[in-house]
């Protein structure tokens, strides 16, 4: 009888672990040589060529035509960086960055409080029938943008709409949402807390149920507080998927444009602009799209930085300690 | 063996993929219309949704019947994403639509872009007396007078590149009954509407009654208001004239008006604005007939049908014209169309025959020929009618020639009329701000 000459590696190690037992010759370095290196491969990158490309032509082609706009005038003629030059000198579009900006730091934290409080009730012991109430809770996200926009306007109304009715009944005079720049960016925020928390809830309810449940267990006969448990053991464990929520809700919530489009279309005068109505005004109204290109650029350099310090901050960390 | 076997495989899939890919072969080129002309055609007319593409709809199975051989197809798109289709079609030398039902502001973006052919040259198109002549105006091409974009100040003779089919114009609508329980006269200035809107805004009234009444949000109303006050975004020569005496007269106006909205008007649109009006709690103010009188006068619905006035836009003092703003619907020969016969001879059977325009209109449609506005049967249904044909012979003003008046009008003039109506700023500061917008963002076009 022969001996099994692998083992299967543990999670996390991937098939070329250190638990790999190899009999047969080191592997070549680097992906590409390596794929190409087994004949078998060969005829499996083929098969694979195909779909490869449509995800180039998807992926880094309009990223790469969005350079070219941004270097070319609306003519078509070569500009170099003037388009961003310009951007710099833009103070409508200064306000929109800002706008985004604050919807952001607005939004994101309200958003994983929400969703975090949510998937910690469903996740609990208290909530029976957890599918009905998942599926309760996300129907916000299965609402479209403009539909969520339009209901919500309707429930700003300053006299038919629900938002003001227990403000009156507290004897507090209505309060005309949309009409005024700063409670248009309330209104705004709690719209878009209201839409994406549903999916922070999702992606932390999936961490949660990652946790192994004995951990609290031995926690609890170490005397452990529940506080405690939840601060040292479930944070931790749900650390990844936070950075995920994070990133995601972030994106959500500085990209959007069908709630704006459906209440304030941007107003009062440019009060509630963010970089999507004027990336949709530059393009389709000022019919400039060149000169849009550019503050697409930023607005993905952006969400690329945000991305890039989650990751390191919430999840990489972990990974390290 | 087995590989090549596989590899075969693979070629199969690949070639299958890049042909489901593959763009329709393009028909044979052809000769005379008789013997190019396949046994049938279909040809599509890209619209909007709603009343635009209701009337076009409900005649196609008659022209059908009339024109065996073509067969029709009305894609309607949401309005809010139509311009957009419009200008991607425009980009991309698309002949995906034959025939396009464009609104009049996109003539320049229409004929700058390549997107039209010239009836006038290819089809021979003439104009008909019943219709108003500034109907064809508007869809001509250099624009007869007015700002005429400056690379087509040649002195060539205007041709028409769209046939209307829509006679819209915008207006003005006031509460008869109100007027006459309270003895007044209707308006005649916008000084009028003012007095009137302070003698009947109540808004601690059970119900509430309020005396002005605007689709704020994003200024909707803004151009209609500046041009009826005497003022423009620009002159003959394309100068920047916003922030003139009329031009800041007019804001200072919309900031006058804003003291009598309901709360939270200024961020109304159509929907709101309507709602206001049907449920009677609303005096005045100004409106498409398209979207907004069809449902003043729904008896179903409406708590003031048969109580309504409507006039065309008020002056800016006595005897000055009542000028209004036009919005058009024409149909354009897509220049990209692979059917451009079968096209034209459907807008040919829509525009030219005055009992297929009738049908339009009690299908649903505006009208757009003398004759039909002024049909005793059509008035009884929609009062508006004699109004909107008296706004029309004024004569309206179009939206300006030049590809960038639809984003000023929306991205600049608009919010400087919002933030008036917020009260963030004076009309005179909105005006000033607006007018150097304006230039700086035509700077790029003219010079």
């Amino acid at each position: 009888m022969t001996v099994q000459q692998t083992v299967s590696p543990l999670p996390g190690q991937g098939a070329s672990g250190a638990n790999r037992v190899d009999t047969q010759p080191p592997p070549p370095q680097g992906m590409w040589s390596e794929l190409f290196s087994f004949r078998d491969n060969r005829l499996g990158v083929m098969l694979i060529v195909p779909s490869l490309l449509a995800l180039i032509l998807v992926q880094f082609y309009p990223i790469v035509y969005n350079f070219w706009l941004i270097l070319t005038s609306e003519k078509g003629e070569w500009i170099g960086l003037a388009n961003l030059s310009r951007l710099t000198r833009d103070t409508i579009f200064h306000g929109a960055l800002i706008f985004s900006l604050k919807m952001g730091v607005v939004v994101v934290p309200m958003c994983l409080l929400v969703g975090l409080g949510l998937a910690l009730l469903v996740h609990s012991d208290y909530a029976g029938r957890k599918a009905i109430w998942i599926s309760i809770l996300i129907i916000p996200l299965m609402v479209s943008e403009i539909v969520a926009g339009m209901m919500w306007k309707i429930m700003y109304h300053p006299t038919l709409g629900l938002v003001n009715v227990p403000l009156a009944a507290l004897g507090i005079e209505p309060i005309i949402w949309l009409v005024k720049a700063d409670t248009a960016f309330i209104a705004l925020c709690v719209v878009e807390i209201w839409r994406i928390s549903p999916l922070a809830f999702l992606l932390l309810y999936a961490g949660l149920n990652q946790v192994p449940r004995d951990i609290y267990e031995a926690a609890a006969v170490d005397g452990a507080t529940r506080w405690r448990a939840f601060w040292d053991m479930t944070l931790p464990y749900i650390r990844p998927m936070f950075a995920i929520a994070t990133i995601l809700v972030f994106v959500w919530s500085t990209r959007t444009i069908g709630t704006i489009a459906a209440t304030t279309q941007g107003g009062p005068g440019r009060a509630t602009w963010n970089l999507s109505w004027y990336i949709y005004g530059m393009s389709f109204q000022r019919l400039k799209p060149h000169y849009a290109s550019a503050a697409v650029l930023v607005m993905l350099l952006m969400t690329y930085i945000a991305g890039t310090i989650f990751v390191r901050y919430l999840w990489v960390e972990r990974r390290s300690r | 063996m087995k590989k090549l076997y596989l590899f075969a495989v693979f070629v199969l899939v690949t070639a299958i993929m890049v042909s489901a890919c593959a763009a329709p072969a393009a028909p044979a080129e052809t000769g005379a219309m008789e013997e190019e002309m396949p046994e049938e055609v279909t040809i599509s007319i890209i619209t909007a949704q709603g009343p635009l593409a209701d009337g076009l709809v409900a005649l196609i199975p008659q022209f059908e019947e009339e024109n065996p051989g073509i067969k029709v197809e009305v894609a309607p798109f949401p309005w809010t994403t139509f311009f957009e289709k419009v200008i991607s079609l425009a980009r991309t030398e698309s002949g995906e639509f034959d025939v396009i039902f464009a609104d009049d502001p996109w003539m320049p973006n229409i004929v700058d872009g390549g997107l039209s052919v010239n009836l006038t040259e290819a089809y021979e198109a003439t104009r008909d007396d019943d219709v108003p002549q500034v109907s064809y105006d508007v869809f001509s091409w250099p624009p007869p007078y007015g700002p005429i974009p400056l690379d087509f100040q040649t002195g060539e003779r205007p041709d028409l590149h769209a046939l209307p089919i829509q006679g819209n114009v915008i207006m003005f609508y006031i509460r008869q009954d109100i007027l006459d329980e309270r003895g007044l006269d209707p308006p005649v200035t916008w000084d009028d509407v003012l007095a009137i809107a302070e003698q009947v805004h109540c808004p601690d009234c059970d119900p509430p009654f309020y005396g002005y009444n605007v689709r704020g949000a994003a200024g909707s109303d803004a151009l209609a208001l500046l041009w009826s006050m005497g003022g423009g975004i620009f002159d003959d020569e394309f100068n920047v004239i916003l922030d003139n005496e009329a031009g800041c007269d007019a804001l200072t106006l919309y900031e006058q008006l804003s003291k009598y909205l309901p709360p939270g008007g200024n961020t109304y649109g159509t929907t709101e604005m309507v709602a206001e009006v049907v449920s009677g709690r609303a005096m005045m103010g100004i409106g498409w007939p398209g979207d907004a009188y069809a449902a003043f006068e729904d008896e179903t619905d409406s708590d003031v049908a048969g109580k309504m006035l409507y006039l065309p836009l008020p002056a800016s003092e006595v005897g000055a014209p009542h000028v209004s703003m036009m919005g058009h619907w024409g149909l354009v020969l897509n220049a990209h169309s692979e059917n451009k016969d079968a096209a034209w001879a459907y807008m040919e059977w829509m525009h030219y025959n005055q009992e297929h325009a009738l049908s339009y209109a009690h299908a649903g449609g505006i009208p757009f020929r003398k004759s039909v506005f002024n049909d005793p049967e059509l008035i009884l249904e929609k009062p508006w009618f004699p109004a909107q044909f008296e706004a029309l012979m004024v004569p309206p003003k179009w939206r300006p020639r030049s590809t960038q008046a639809t984003g000023i009008s929306l991205a600049i003039l608009g919010p400087a009329f919002s933030a008036v109506g917020a009260g963030d700023i004076t009309g005179q500061e909105a005006c000033e701000q607006a007018g150097a917008e304006i230039r700086l963002e035509m700077e790029g076009v003219t010079n």
